[in-house]
């Protein structure tokens, strides 16, 4: 029965809750729209104080923006420039990637718009995905020394996770810098001695810091794609390989052996480098994105040690394992968040050419 | 905007570097480290093999398989390229038969082929068979000869004579009591040395059975101008004050080797086991062997080039059994041997000896073998380019595979 009371407590406490947001929203809309009524009848002197209590307490993000808009050409019209460039940096903080258009605005808020500007210098980022391995082959390697050896390399999953910042030198480009956290994997078969087969699962963890430059499209659309690419510096920190050899000999059984999970730190070059091309999209949540993009890296590196794995006491001595020389490439699929660090600001070269290709496209 | 020029001059230069850098040809660093195995269905255990003048090399082993719970065991016989890329894998002989030694034919008419020793098994009993077969550089079987004129007899090396004949040698269980009188009370006559003599004409051949010891073999004859060397261990008693044990023997014949003074190499009260014998460039001869007290050690001893004088006896590795020496254009000489470990698991080691006969100090003992694989040395040669080739059987996990290493002078890769 108690349980049930503080149930029920609850319920009214948050529907209460939800009532006083609701009459404060509703109340503050009032407000708003009442200062846009003094705007529209040219008193402008009390605007300001109409709106100041719910600009400290109570607009949501797009009322503010619309409340520090009407301030904005209240103070040019009170010839306040002050007070208007104060206002429009509100305008831009509550919305940074307004703009002022010349078929909506006041034409002296769009020439205001333009000595203003909240793009960011910098977003930050983190993205978690799965990828997979493709090898690619420098020089066969054959402990056997048969000829014809059988190699195939087989793709397995891994997963990686990355957090990044973007600098960007313009609306459209950035230059990006992550650090990124990737498990990769890969399988090789060999058959030989006839038929056995020899099975090599190889399991890597990778620090990388992928530098790029990245180049969006449709920078004021909901969805904005965009290409990227780069180099990458990537520090290989740990490598496990496991043998499975199966014995297959003819009017017998398969006669099946696996080893524990052996460190091939030894036989790996620790610092690869490789080329990254890739693309994705953003989608706009709030003023923030969510992003999916897939990436391909291209290894540039011998991953393998020029001894590969032989050694006195090594995979080749005990397993017969050995190495091919090889570079490893990665294909992944990532999906995000960037949070852009806006910084409304005022612009130091001001453009305005643009607003009278506005007027006369909408005279036309 | 002189950002973003900038930007594209940097994206220029990183592309060109980025080109540059990528490693779409490998070094040929993995050429230099040189471990193949060959082998097929079943175990592969190396014996021997011969390095012929273009770098070719023919490697020979036994193939142990099995087959509806039967194992069989063939010859298996491998060429490879200087490389140890394999040009062709054979199988030859009965279903019995275990690889004991390759020769290069030096003479005759059969010259510049191969002669192959092996022990083949006697379906009545554990007895044994010898058996030479003379095979082509490309594997195929010229000819054979069964020598069976004993109850039992294992061969132990072949010598290809100038005469187009060869010299085998080995031991026989088949022991004459007749050659074994003086042996003390009690001791058992478990086998004779045997030396046999194959005439070129390949039918003829004559053998000798060499007694007065319980345990004996013949190891290696050299042909030395109208002369033979002849190396083994038997346990007469021999040295003064001796007491019934092994030790290295040297003789020097011209016809019947039973009858000739002998030249003994050992420790009066310790069994001496010669493996291996070899001439150095030099002009000596240098014989390994493994001592058995209650452990097993490499040991060796000098011989002068004319058979008549040996040094003392050298400890060269201890908890290590010997298998075959080869000798160095450096004047000394390459021994490999089994290094026995915890649970008498073994390692391939590689020994640099000097022109004295004393483990080079300078060169560090080289070891070849997983902790917990049984890997064991076979055969050792040096190449004319100072690389030293080691013949072995490695272990991997489930399997016995031939194994070919190649090391550089200095034993690293």
């Amino acid at each position: 029965m108690r349980f049930y009371k503080a149930i029920l407590v609850g319920l009214l406490i948050v529907c209460a809750i939800h009532a006083g947001v609701f009459a404060q929203t509703t109340s503050c809309e009032e407000q708003l729209s009442a200062a846009a009524a003094e705007f529209e009848a040219g008193r402008f002197y009390g605007i300001p104080s109409m709106l100041k209590p719910c600009i400290d307490n109570g607009f949501t993000r797009e009322q503010r923006q619309r409340a520090f808009l009407l301030l904005t050409q209240a103070y040019l019209l009170l010839d306040d420039p002050i007070g208007a460039d104060n206002s429009y940096l509100e305008v831009l903080r509550a919305n940074p990637e307004f703009l002022a258009d010349t078929a909506r605005d006041q034409i002296d808020v769009v020439y205001l718009s333009k000595r203003f500007t909240a793009a960011p210098i910098f977003s930050i980022s983190g993205r978690l995905g799965g990828n997979f391995s493709p090898i690619s082959v420098i020089s066969t390697i054959n402990s056997s020394g048969e000829q014809g050896v059988d190699n195939k390399y087989r793709l397995r999953f891994g997963w990686q996770a990355a957090v990044g910042v973007d600098w960007h030198l313009s609306e459209r480009i950035a230059v990006t810098a992550e650090l990124n956290y990737a498990f990769t994997s890969y399988k090789k078969d060999q058959v030989k001695f006839n038929k056995d087969l020899e099975q090599f699962i190889d399991k890597q963890n990778w620090l990388s810091v992928p530098l790029g430059v990245k180049y969006s499209f449709f920078v004021r659309e909901k969805i904005r794609p965009y290409v990227f690419g780069g180099y990458a510096f990537n520090f290989l920190f740990s490598d496990k390989g496991q043998i499975q050899i199966s014995k297959r000999d003819q009017g017998e059984g398969s006669l099946d052996e696996s080893s524990p999970d052996l460190s091939f730190n030894a036989y790996r070059t620790k610092l690869n480098t490789s080329l990254f091309l890739g693309l994705g999209a953003k989608y706009k949540v709030g003023i923030d994105f969510l992003f999916a993009e897939m990436r391909y890296n291209a290894g540039l590196t011998n991953m393998v040690k020029p001894t590969s794995t032989y050694g006195s006491s090594s995979p080749a001595v005990e397993y017969g394992h050995v190495d091919d020389y090889f570079r490893i490439n990665n294909f992944s699929i990532s999906v995000g968040y960037v949070k852009p660090l806006y910084k409304p600001r005022k612009v130091k070269r001001v453009k305005t050419k643009s607003v009278l290709k506005g007027i006369k496209q909408q005279e036309k | 905007m002189m950002k973003v020029r900038r930007l594209y001059v940097w994206l220029f230069v990183t592309t060109l570097v980025t080109c540059a850098s990528c490693e779409t040809d490998g070094p040929d660093d993995y050429k230099n480290y040189f471990i193949k195995y060959y082998g097929g269905d079943g175990n592969q255990e190396a014996k021997d093999f011969v390095v012929n003048d273009d770098g070719t090399i023919i490697m020979l082993g036994t193939s142990f398989e099995t087959f509806e719970n039967q194992e069989f065991t063939r010859l298996y016989l491998v060429k490879t390229d200087a490389e140890g890329n394999q040009l062709w894998a054979k199988k030859l002989g009965t279903t019995l038969e275990q690889a004991q030694d390759v020769e290069l034919i030096t003479a005759g008419p059969d010259a510049g082929k191969l002669v192959i020793l092996s022990n083949v098994k006697k379906n009545s009993s554990d007895s044994i068979a010898i058996r030479l077969m003379v095979v082509s550089q490309d594997g195929d079987s010229i000819k054979s000869k069964l020598f069976n004129q004993l109850e039992s007899q294992r061969a132990r090396s072949i010598t290809s004579l100038a005469d187009g004949g060869y010299y085998v040698v080995g031991n026989t269980t088949d022991t004459d009591a007749a050659l074994n009188t003086d042996l003390p009370l009690g001791v058992v006559d478990v086998d004779d040395e045997l030396v046999i003599k194959f005439e070129s004409d390949w039918n003829n051949n004559s053998f000798y059975q060499i007694g007065r010891s319980s345990i004996a073999s013949g190891m290696k004859i050299f042909q030395v101008g109208g002369e033979f060397y002849y190396a083994g261990y038997w346990d007469a008693i021999e040295l003064p004050g001796g007491i019934n044990e092994s030790n290295f023997f040297f003789r020097k014949f011209t016809n019947d080797p039973s009858s000739v003074s002998t030249l003994y190499v050992g420790n009066k009260s310790e069994n001496e086991f010669l493996t291996s014998i070899v001439k150095s460039f030099a002009g000596g001869y240098l014989a390994v062997g493994t001592k058995v007290a209650t452990s097993k050690s490499i040991v060796a001893a000098k011989i002068n080039s004319s058979f008549s004088a040996a040094g003392s006896m050298q400890n060269v590795l201890q908890d290590a059994e010997s298998i075959n020496v080869a000798s160095s254009g450096s004047g000394g000489y390459w021994i490999v041997g089994n290094q026995i470990g915890v649970g008498n698991v073994r390692d391939i080691v590689l020994i640099s000896i000097d022109a004295d006969g004393n483990v080079n100090s300078s060169r560090a003992i080289v070891k070849f073998g997983a902790t917990n694989n049984d890997d064991v040395a076979s055969s050792v040669y040096e190449l004319p380019t100072g690389d030293v080739l080691i013949l072995g059987t490695m272990e991997l996990v489930n399997q016995r595979k031939m194994a070919l290493i190649k090391v550089k002078s200095n034993g690293s890769f």
